[in-house]
């Protein structure tokens, strides 16, 4: 069976400016993919050309096995853009209308699979309401009515919980639950860490064009699992003998030392060690970043390393 | 089937549009004016004219007035479907579904067209009611030429407002189509032959310019019962050959600055 989506080496310059710069990734049918990544990191360009909406430079994609470029691609595939502009002369079920006939409902078809958007998302009441009187959080509801149209095999949000309030945001995460256990695949463009670590099956971090880490975000985490020893009376020979000694990565930020030891038995014979050396140890903990560490840390990094390869 | 989707959304659009309106009603009041005009008697220095040939000149008139008229609103219509959506974005979602940019942008494109014919339409039986003629099925017959025309001028402001700021498209799409009437002129007038005749870098620009000038003479002809020459076949071969790079223009370029 076809991957959900596959891109391979796909690149995109603006001028001089590269969005994406040879971007591979495969999401698996059925599953939350999260697409993190700071402002101006290629996400929204990745998203745009998977809907062919915009050209990649070099590289190809592929929708369900068929070539992004062929209009069948995006047959069922649902769409929320992240800034959501709308004829704002229709009214809410002209425009879910629409889209149902758009996404190639059939006719007789149309009227209940509209009616079916409208209570999921739960704006039954606004059916009358001119697109141009709605409020952020209601438009971007409306938004994700017509991106759920026709049940899609693949669901692209970008950014879908923005202008949504608490209520509007657990809706949502239901909503995808809903529509994962109904074998749908979504992938997911969005700033709200704890959301995509709660919500996202995997997980890629985009910075500068280029996938920095990918992976469930559990696993990424936990590769960034150290532990934490706050300790008086260390010197640099201490250190130098202990690294020597255990074999364990250690870096020093003044009284706390943070240890990279490769199993959990070391913990125990890191802090033998060090008071067997003369210091003394204060506190020793285990210590795992949240993704929200993670993508700080990758990111900020990327971007000093970044900026000295340009300097 | 999708295009008549997008169209008539566009068409939904283009009745918001409050120049339409504004421009029906005062070429409704012009042509409910001549009902109130006495024909009188006209003496010109050498020829009395009779009450049909007073009525040809009224119907002649008034049916380059409406074509004028319906060339203005079509291509104040037109800068906007393609070139608005972009500035909007608002065409970003209707592209996110299975529809090809050609499929889009003819749909686009159509329901411009399809409102210009339905002023246009509107405007002729108007001028059926309100004008006597003595051939009224003639007026309907000089009126289907000016439709490839408004096909061309929706085409051709629509890539004028894909290459230049939206507001100077209408002004440049009418520039052509003054030039080209200008051109045409001595071509289905013989007296004005007598006294100008073209050269050839004005014959020139006459053939390869998109005729506009050569369609509304031709229905102007019909409108007055004359012949309408030898120039036919060669209007609709330049029709077509216009219609079509415009069309394959108009996809490209939309295309190139919907994915830029």
């Amino acid at each position: 069976m076809q991957s959900a989506i596959v891109t391979r080496d796909l690149t995109k310059r603006y001028g001089s400016v590269i969005a994406l710069d040879g971007v591979s990734l495969t999401v698996e049918r059925g599953e939350i993919f999260g697409f993190l990544g700071p402002n101006g990191a290629g996400k929204s360009t990745f998203v745009k050309i998977l809907l062919h909406l915009v050209k990649p430079t070099a590289g190809d994609a592929s929708l369900f096995g068929v070539p992004v470029h062929e209009p069948r691609a995006r047959k069922n595939v649902g769409y929320l853009p992240e800034h959501i502009r709308i004829y704002d002369f229709l009214t809410v079920a002209e425009f879910i209308r629409l889209h149902v006939r758009l996404a190639g409902i059939e006719h007789d078809a149309v009227r209940k699979e509209a009616e079916h958007c409208f209570e999921v998302l739960g704006i039954a009441s606004l059916r009358t309401r001119k697109i141009g009187t709605l409020s952020k959080g209601m438009l971007q509801r409306v938004g994700l009515a017509q991106a759920i149209i026709g049940q899609p095999e693949l669901l692209i949000l970008d950014e879908p919980t923005t202008a949504l309030d608490p209520i509007g945001f657990a809706d949502v995460r239901r909503l995808l639950l809903d529509m994962r256990r109904c074998g749908t695949t979504i992938f997911l463009n969005s700033h709200i860490l704890s959301e995509v670590e709660r919500t996202c099956d995997r997980i890629a971090i985009l910075n500068h064009g280029s996938i920095v880490a990918i992976g469930r975000p559990g696993d990424i985490a936990k590769k960034d699992h150290y532990l934490e020893i706050i300790a008086d009376g260390i010197t640099d020979e201490m250190l130098a003998q202990i690294t020597s000694k255990l074999k364990i990565s250690i870096g020093r930020d003044g009284s706390v030392l943070r240890a990279y030891p490769q199993r959990e038995q070391d913990a125990a014979a890191l802090h033998s060690m060090i008071a067997m050396l003369g210091g003394r140890v204060r506190s020793i903990r285990w210590h795992s970043e949240t993704l929200e560490d993670l993508f700080c840390r990758i990111v900020h990094h990327e971007t000093v390393d970044h900026q000295r390869n340009r300097d | 089937m999708k295009l008549w989707i997008i169209s008539a959304i566009g068409i939904k659009e283009c009745f918001r549009r409050r120049i339409l309106y504004g421009m029906f009603l005062t070429a409704g009041l012009f042509i409910f004016l001549v009902r109130g005009c006495d024909s009188g008697t006209v003496r010109g220095e050498r020829l009395l004219l009779d009450a049909e040939a007073r009525a040809s000149i009224a119907v002649s008139i008034a049916f380059h007035g409406i074509a004028l008229w319906s060339f203005v609103l079509c291509s104040v219509l037109s800068m906007s479907v393609l070139a608005r959506e972009l500035d909007n974005g608002t065409a970003l979602l209707t592209l996110s579904r299975p529809i090809r940019h050609g499929e889009f942008v003819a749909g686009k494109l159509l329901s411009a067209f399809i409102v210009s014919i339905m002023h246009l339409a509107t405007l002729a039986i108007m001028l059926l009611v309100f004008v006597p003629a003595p051939h009224r099925w003639k007026i309907v017959l000089g009126t289907v030429f000016l439709v490839p025309a408004l096909m061309l001028c929706t085409l051709m402001t629509s890539v004028f407002s894909l290459i230049t700021p939206r507001v100077i498209a209408p002004l440049l799409a009418m520039m052509v189509y003054g030039t080209s009437c200008w051109a045409a002129l001595p071509y289905y007038f013989d007296k004005l032959r007598l006294i100008w005749t073209p050269s050839p870098a004005i014959t020139r620009a006459y053939q390869f310019l998109p005729c506009f000038g050569d369609l509304q003479f031709i229905g102007a002809a019909v409108v007055r019962g004359a012949s309408f020459g030898e120039h036919l076949t060669g209007t609709v071969l330049n029709t077509i050959v216009y219609c079509v790079g415009l069309w394959i223009v108009n996809v490209i370029l939309f295309s190139r600055r919907q994915r830029s």
